[in-house]
């Protein structure tokens, strides 16, 4: 993990910031409905609607604005609400927390359960025929209905887990679960795959060769090696898992990131979008990063560009 | 090996961010107190803001209504009672309203309410920096002058009789002046003079009030603590009702409330709407421009029908005013439903015109109605095609723009009939109906003070629209709460849709 390294992970991200916020600010003008209106309700009259719109400072040029923002954006400002009235980052900040603790969870999740079903598929044919049925179930079912299905089943029928929020004990394991599923199906295939190989290769032959037995070589010498594509596929997964988490946290009330970014959309809120937007599409590169540098940290022959 | 314990190094530091939910998910979370003086309230969405001058925003007056006052209140007869101010009086020409404040009446932070507190309020809603989307309802107030300390006279340029109406509504809450004078973030620190005081608010989860000890209601409020809980889905919000996870649920509408009847731990709190649901007609396009066809249009519809299926009950109304409303005139008569004349119509004077109903996809029950709008235009033989905009294209688009052919909303009352029909018949509102006549006569009845000779002016503006159908009015659709069966003392002002939590409280077991 050299200099270079750091340096090009700093010059992706800053280019990536950059092409994120000005594409999002532009794309956010041409989208229909007016800010202005939403905020001023159905009562008031169009000279109300001006003054709100004075108010947010949408009355200036285009490009004024587009300047201001964008130079907000290199000190780290991310402008004012237009609905909350508050600064876009505090915003952000205080939703984060929530949002991080389910993906973070659902992202283990994810990698237990995609990775139980790889070793099942992989030891038994039978086991293979279930796993593939898992995934596509995992895949197949919207978040939306899981996330309720689960609900009604644990919360509802069963009392044993809460129904909304964050403050009630066990709060988040039914949405980490509703968001872990399909990300489980994807980390499966991907370990399944990597270990079909492995398992035909010259690492299973030579260690069968020394006499070790066929489960030992299997979970101690393959399977961290098959580990190896799982985790760049984990780290986009996890980029995937934001997007999941505005389903799941609707569902079951959780005041994170996703609720934020839902509200935002529906009142065209556009500093606090183009803001998340920023914050998500900084969150691509940084979490790429963390993929390669935890490869490298794990399996050092990686690091210098040899391949096994 | 080493390579290996790294790995499972990492999975167990990292499951271990999770263990404190899985071990901690034994109990049930959930704590029932033996007297109950705490109310949950489910709430289907998050303010915007808790101040009630920057938002015209239901959700912000569903709470905020337990932490402010009002100089008025209306009483559930729609009368306008005393509140802050326990006596007020109007002179001949309409013009000074004089208002005497109660002396008893404490703000939260323990200072005294005095006439001061009104005027800074008033004046904050006119600001136009601060942009109010209310101001316009306060903009006829010249002068608000403080007489002593517990008088204050408003000085208006005209007379303007909805204007008690609007004091008697969350948005005309009575702030403090010295917290206004040193910038105070009302937004999310709400302060006021109401039964409960504010306690916390966590965006997108809950608010918390408790009961504030000095109220000037003797012995109100009854409950110790109010939590408002936003729950946004309405199957989850109908499942913590029947568990007691909730007290009340906000708003329900079916499916759910067909489940909730079943459930002996629910009742139904019903009260009449305020709103008439409309299918708005552009008469500024072809062919709807012209009487005959909306009136084909209109007897196309079985109104009966659109509120039972789409808006689960309701009356079938004729003219532009709820049927609760004091000013409600039954004006439905006048055009029955006809298909056979729909007919005649489509085939002759639509000259085969598609007509495209925009619907607002957030509103289920607006998306429900459109298509049976569809169905029923369809087989009466006009040409039709439904199309979905979200909620702020359909404010900006539909409403400010006019850019649609026919449109389907509930239109909300508000105390005083002014609300509703401020602007109708001139060119300002999206259905472009222009009619003199009724633009007169809603002018007169805003200038005039005496009920009586108000009906008048509203009776000529109703039969106007009635006749003339810048709509087709469908209905007034039955307002449903969810509440805890041993909830007592709810009640809910349909007019200006909020809850008044001062005399709830939980019966003995």
């Amino acid at each position: 993990m050299g200099v270079r390294w750091v340096v090009s992970l700093l010059a992706q991200a800053v280019a990536v910031i950059f092409l994120v916020a000005t594409s999002s600010f532009f794309l956010l003008q041409v989208i229909p409905g007016d800010p202005a209106s939403v905020v001023a309700g159905l009562d008031a009259d169009s000279a109300t609607v001006e003054r709100v719109r004075q108010s947010m400072g949408l009355d200036r040029p285009l490009h004024q604005r587009y300047f201001e923002w964008i130079s907000g954006v290199s000190r780290g400002e991310l402008g004012v609400s237009h609905v909350q009235r508050r600064p876009v980052e505090d915003l952000i900040r205080d939703r984060l927390p929530v949002t991080i603790r389910l993906a973070g969870f659902a992202l283990l999740l994810s990698l237990l359960l995609g990775l139980g079903m790889a070793v099942i598929a992989s030891a038994h044919s039978a086991g293979t025929t279930l796993t593939r049925l898992l995934e596509y179930g995992a895949f197949a079912f919207p978040q939306f209905w899981v996330a309720l299905i689960l609900l009604y089943f644990f919360s509802f029928r069963l009392g044993w887990l809460p129904m909304f929020g964050v403050e009630e004990r066990g709060s988040m394991i039914l949405p980490a679960v509703a968001l872990a599923l399909p990300n489980a199906a994807v980390v499966s295939r991907t370990a399944r795959a990597s270990l079909r190989e492995l398992l035909q290769g010259n690492h299973a032959l030579a260690a069968r060769a020394l006499g070790i037995p066929k489960s030992r070589v299997f979970l101690i010498h393959l399977l961290p090696l098959a580990m190896i594509p799982v985790l760049p596929v984990l780290a986009i997964q996890a980029g995937y898992l934001l997007a999941g988490a505005i389903v799941v946290e609707q569902v079951f009330g959780l005041p994170g990131l996703g609720r934020l970014t839902l509200s935002a959309i529906v009142q065209r809120d556009l500093p606090l979008i183009q803001g998340i937007i920023v914050v998500f599409g900084l969150a691509f590169p940084l979490l790429n990063a963390s993929a390669d540098f935890l490869v490298g940290l794990l399996w050092p022959r990686l690091r210098h560009g040899q391949s096994s | 090996m080493r390579s290996l314990i790294s790995v499972l190094l990492i999975i167990l530091l990292s499951l271990l961010g999770g263990i404190p939910d899985i071990v901690e998910a034994g109990g049930r979370g959930e704590v029932r107190e033996s007297v109950r003086d705490r109310l949950v309230f489910g709430l289907s969405g998050d303010p915007n803001t808790l101040d009630p001058h920057a938002t015209t925003g239901t959700l912000t007056f569903q709470t905020m209504r337990s932490v402010y006052d009002t100089l008025v209140e209306p009483d559930p007869d729609g009368r306008i009672v005393p509140a802050l101010a326990e006596s007020w009086s109007i002179n001949a020409e309409g013009t000074r309203w004089t208002f005497h404040l109660r002396e008893d009446v404490q703000f939260h932070h323990g200072r005294a309410l005095t006439a001061e507190d009104v005027r800074a309020s008033i004046l904050r809603l006119q600001d136009p920096g601060f942009a109010s989307p209310s101001a316009h309802e306060y903009a006829l107030i010249q002068e608000v002058r403080v007489l002593d300390d517990h008088t204050v006279e408003l000085i208006l340029s005209g007379p303007h009789a909805p204007l008690l109406a609007t004091l008697a509504s969350g948005w005309s809450a009575i702030l403090p002046a010295d917290l206004i004078r040193e910038g105070h973030d009302f937004d999310s620190e709400p302060l006021g003079t109401g039964p409960f005081r504010f306690e916390r608010w966590v965006r997108d989860s809950e608010i918390r009030l408790s009961r504030n000890e000095n109220y000037w209601q003797p012995g109100r409020p009854l409950l110790r603590e109010v939590q408002f809980r936003i729950i946004t889905e309405q199957a989850v919000m109908a499942q913590a009702l029947m568990t007691g996870r909730i007290d009340v649920a906000d708003i329900v509408v079916e499916p759910e409330l067909s489940l909730l009847r079943q459930s002996p731990a629910v009742r139904i709190y019903e009260s009449p709407s305020a709103l008439v649901m409309v299918l708005a007609i552009n008469t500024r396009r072809e062919p709807l421009d012209r009487l005959e066809v909306r009136r084909g249009i209109n007897a196309a519809i079985d109104k009966q029908a659109v509120m039972d299926t789409a808006y689960a009950g309701g009356e079938v109304v004729g003219t532009f005013m709820d049927v609760a409303n004091p000013y409600y005139l039954d004006f439905t008569d006048l055009h029955p439903h006809d298909p056979e004349m729909a007919r005649s119509v489509a085939a002759e004077l639509t000259g085969g015109r598609e007509l495209v109903i925009t619907l607002p996809q957030n509103f289920e029950p607006h998306v429900r109605a459109g298509e049976l709008y569809h169905e029923m235009l369809r087989n009466a033989g006009f040409r039709v095609r439904t199309q979905l905009v979200d909620w702020s294209t359909w404010l900006s688009d539909v409403y400010r723009e006019g850019r649609f052919d026919l449109t389907v909303i509930g239109h909300t009352g508000k105390l005083d009939p002014h609300g509703r029909l401020a602007q109708f018949g001139t060119d300002q509102t999206y259905v472009g109906w222009e009619d003199p006549p009724t633009v007169e006569a809603i002018e007169a009845a805003r200038v005039t003070l005496d009920p009586e000779k108000r009906f008048e002016h509203y009776a000529i503006a109703l039969r106007r629209m009635a006749e003339q159908l810048p709509f087709v009015f469908v209905g007034s659709p039955v307002r449903y709460v969810g509440l805890n069966a041993e909830l007592r003392g709810f009640y809910m002002d349909s007019r200006l849709d909020t809850a008044d939590l001062r005399n709830v409280r939980f019966e003995a077991p």
